[in-house]
């Protein structure tokens, strides 16, 4: 008898979206940054997601386990991320600065894991012990596997970008970010690494969203959060989460990068989103002469 | 016996994990010129601090950083990216893969504050996840990877720890 997967009885049991935070000003305490850098930003980290799920296996008592895991696989299906920012006078200049397409975005689609992108399971082995597991030995079949996971996905954007046409200071003026992601609940058995099988027994479809404009109350405004003006946009703020749904996504995006190989993660992309968007010259970094060039003027 | 017990079913999962030792904070070959110690900072972050009571040597940059699961040290893999950089900077210069540390110096490097992304300098992040609670030490490699030097436990509490830009909500008086 070999070990098998009750997918009727293994499921996605419970799924709280990301509680919204509000932006936070750079704190100015540890001195960690380099001062050399433009390095007071504005964070947008968003609250933990968490979702828990079982899976149900079966079998016999001598049958081999080593080689079947139960974890998440998460994939970034889309994304919105762009900033804009203008000078204290017209003549400053402004800069919109967009990350989530190319060239900032190289790819729209990227599973999403804490280890190198050749790894599966968001997270593995004893980084968080119970979002990703192996079969536990010595317990009698049928048995459970219960796991959890969790998320906090942020991004951050500098308070001040010089406008390399004006040479002027820009400010931080708009900001927004959505982030969203499909998880699917898999047990995989690799037991036979050359015939690896993945069980994919339930997903859900969650996201993060902020959307903010910033005024400086007074120029130069640094990094003192009372010499800013953070306000929410109406209605782009928040997070949600999709009801549960049973087995793989049929969504192609999704199906695109579940299992296949890939040349990046998601974080190596959103790092180079980051860098992109700093460089000068790059595409994703659109720089104005004129401070109202772009709508939205205040 | 016990304990080597759980070491062999480790090593069989292909782990990188080794007993649990006293804390020395010093090479795991013993001699110890190089010593690791722990230097706790604002908001609990916690710094690793290299002293080197020797010749000059150079040291991976990359730092190690150890759970203590059941008795035993256990690897975060590439999962978790704390460096030895004084400073966090956004060039890439900082690339460099091992840093030279002189006779008698002392280095401390900037603190990590126990998330697994972003969580020693600013980082954008997708997967993400607070690593305590538990017991972590911090492990230096020489630049070949030959040795390392292992500093004393520490521990991570339940509350995940503020992050970049981050402030503890006012306590009500």
């Amino acid at each position: 008898m070999a070990i098998s997967v009750v997918q009727k009885e293994s499921g996605i049991t419970r799924v709280l979206p990301a509680p919204p935070r509000a932006p936070a000003i750079d704190r100015d305490t540890s001195g960690q940054l380099d001062t050399d850098t433009q390095t007071y930003s504005a964070w947008f980290w968003s609250g933990l997601m968490n979702a828990s799920g079982a899976v149900t296996f079966t079998g016999g008592p001598r049958d081999k386990r080593d080689g079947w895991e139960v974890g998440w696989i998460q994939v970034e299906y889309a994304e919105t991320n762009w900033a804009m920012y203008r000078g204290q006078h017209s003549t400053d200049g402004s800069l919109f600065v967009q990350r989530a397409r190319p060239p900032a975005r190289s790819q729209r689609v990227c599973r999403d894991t804490l280890g190198g992108p050749e790894t599966y399971f968001t997270k593995v082995g004893d980084t968080n012990p119970n979002e990703h597991k192996n079969l536990p030995p010595g317990e009698p079949f049928p048995l459970v596997v219960r796991v959890l996971m969790q998320d906090s996905p942020a991004d951050w954007y500098h308070l001040e970008e010089r406008n390399e046409l004006t040479g002027k200071t820009n400010y931080l003026d708009e900001v927004q970010i959505e982030l969203k992601f499909c998880t699917v609940l898999t047990a995989m058995d690799n037991t036979v690494p050359a015939s690896r099988k993945f069980y994919h027994l339930a997903h859900f479809y969650w996201d993060v969203r902020s959307h903010y404009t910033f005024h400086p109350a007074r120029y130069p405004p640094g990094h003192d959060p009372a010499n800013w003006s953070i306000t929410p946009v109406p209605n782009g703020n928040g997070g949600t989460a999709s009801r549960i749904f049973n087995f793989a996504p049929r969504d192609p995006r999704v199906n695109s990068v579940l299992t296949t190989p890939q040349g990046l993660s998601c974080r190596t992309v959103a790092t180079n989103e980051y860098g992109a968007g700093l460089t000068p010259g790059n595409a994703s970094r659109h720089a104005y002469r004129d401070r109202n060039h772009m709508p939205g003027v205040r | 016996m016990r304990l080597a017990a759980v070491c062999g079913l480790v090593l069989l999962l292909s782990c990188r994990d080794r007993p649990a030792r006293p804390p020395g904070g010093g090479a795991s070959g013993g001699g110890a010129t190089v010593v690791i110690r722990n230097l706790p900072g604002q908001d609990r972050w916690v710094s690793v601090v290299v002293e080197n009571h020797g010749a000059p040597r150079t040291l991976s940059k990359s730092v190690q950083v150890e759970k203590q699961v059941d008795g035993v040290w256990s690897a975060r893999g590439g999962e978790v990216q704390v460096d030895l950089v004084e400073r966090c900077g956004f060039s890439p210069s900082i690339a460099a893969a091992c840093i030279d540390v002189g006779a008698g110096a002392k280095f401390t490097a900037a603190p990590w504050n126990g998330w697994a992304c972003g969580g020693q300098c600013p980082d954008p992040c997708r997967m993400n996840d607070y690593m305590g609670p538990g017991t972590f030490r911090f492990v230096v490699e020489s630049c070949d990877r030959k040795e390392r030097f292992e500093g004393p436990p520490f521990q991570l509490p339940s509350e995940p720890l503020l992050r970049f830009g981050e402030r503890r909500p006012p306590v009500a008086p």
